[in-house]
């Protein structure tokens, strides 16, 4: 179970075409809550979405 | 409007006031965090030691050694933030290691002096909460002169002294400590003035799933308790909470979604 909630910027029917997109959609649902990067775990999830 | 974030909570410990012994074992948390993430939870929070009333303090070793393997476990099998809920360095540095993404201090970050150096070389998000007193006397006649003047008084002093050794302050969350040194009337309060902590600028958690207020009011037992705590997690929608800290997510999620479409109605 890799990729268990989509809010967190990860629907997998509605990710964007290149990475830029991708990773700008996953910040912005991580910025609000105080992180100041994209969390280790969610970066391997996202190269395997991109 | 987003919904907000729901917390779902794994207490590692034989001795927490509501789930207790039930997820002490590495399979069982595993288990129970599963659960979580099926259910709706966008964070799990993993402590090691009892906050409720008149508990006992746990050492480094014993909380460590309660929370790393259960920290471990879930990172390797869900990609979902983790939370470690300590007040100890040495256990929130070890969390971090082992996959935990945010530091949750009841203490904000009060208790132990080395969670400072911690908070200031590593990015990651911290939650601060505020008590009046420690679990071992907080409940014990509590007293404020504006119970939401003082906790927002308490913050702004915190926020100053992470700004003066360097901590952004983008990075901590506010937790208003509902039944961390509060009586009945102060915990009600701080529920119907939740906007006045958003005022500070900082994310909101709020924390009150299953907690004595609720039995005060209702006079249910600690497990009777998700159905009032559902309602208050929807009526704090309208403070624009960012993270509800829950233990039966499910429940809260239903009320979120239901709470957050009637908001966005025409």
């Amino acid at each position: 179970m890799k990729i268990p909630a989509n809010k967190w910027g990860l629907c997998t029917d509605q990710l964007p075409q290149n990475e830029n997109e991708t990773v700008s959609r996953v910040m912005s649902c991580f910025y609000p809550l105080g992180f100041t990067e994209i969390p280790k775990f969610m970066k391997s999830t996202l190269m395997l979405c991109c | 409007m987003a919904i907000p974030k729901i917390m779902g909570i794994l207490n590692v410990t034989p001795d927490s006031f509501s789930d207790g012994g039930q997820f002490d074992s590495t399979a069982s948390a595993c288990s129970q965090a599963e659960a979580l993430v099926v259910s709706g939870a966008d964070i799990i929070d993993i402590g090691g030691e009892s906050t409720r009333p008149f508990a006992k303090p746990v050492t480094v070793r014993e909380e460590l050694n309660r929370v790393i393997p259960a920290i471990s476990a879930i990172r390797s099998a869900f990609s979902i933030p983790l939370s470690i809920d300590t007040t100890k360095a040495e256990v929130a540095r070890q969390a971090l290691a082992a996959g935990a993404n945010i530091i949750n201090d009841i203490s904000a970050l009060r208790k132990d002096p080395a969670m400072l150096p911690l908070v200031q070389e590593t990015s990651v998000p911290v939650i601060m909460m505020h008590m009046q007193g420690t679990p071992g006397d907080m409940q014990v006649n509590p007293q404020y002169d504006d119970v939401i003047d003082d906790i927002i008084t308490f913050f702004k002093e915190r926020l100053a002294w992470l700004q003066e050794n360097g901590v952004a302050l983008h990075r901590i969350t506010l937790d208003p400590g509902i039944g961390f040194g509060k009586s009945l009337n102060h915990n009600l309060s701080i529920l119907k003035h939740l906007a006045a902590f958003k005022a500070l600028g900082c994310p909101l958690l709020l924390g009150h799933s299953r907690k004595g207020f609720i039995g005060d009011i209702t006079g249910l037992q600690v497990e009777d308790r998700d159905l009032p705590t559902a309602v208050v997690s929807a009526l704090s929608c309208a403070a624009k909470v960012d993270i509800i800290r829950v233990h039966n997510v499910a429940a809260t999620y239903q009320a979120l979604q239901m709470t957050t479409a009637i908001q966005d109605a025409e």
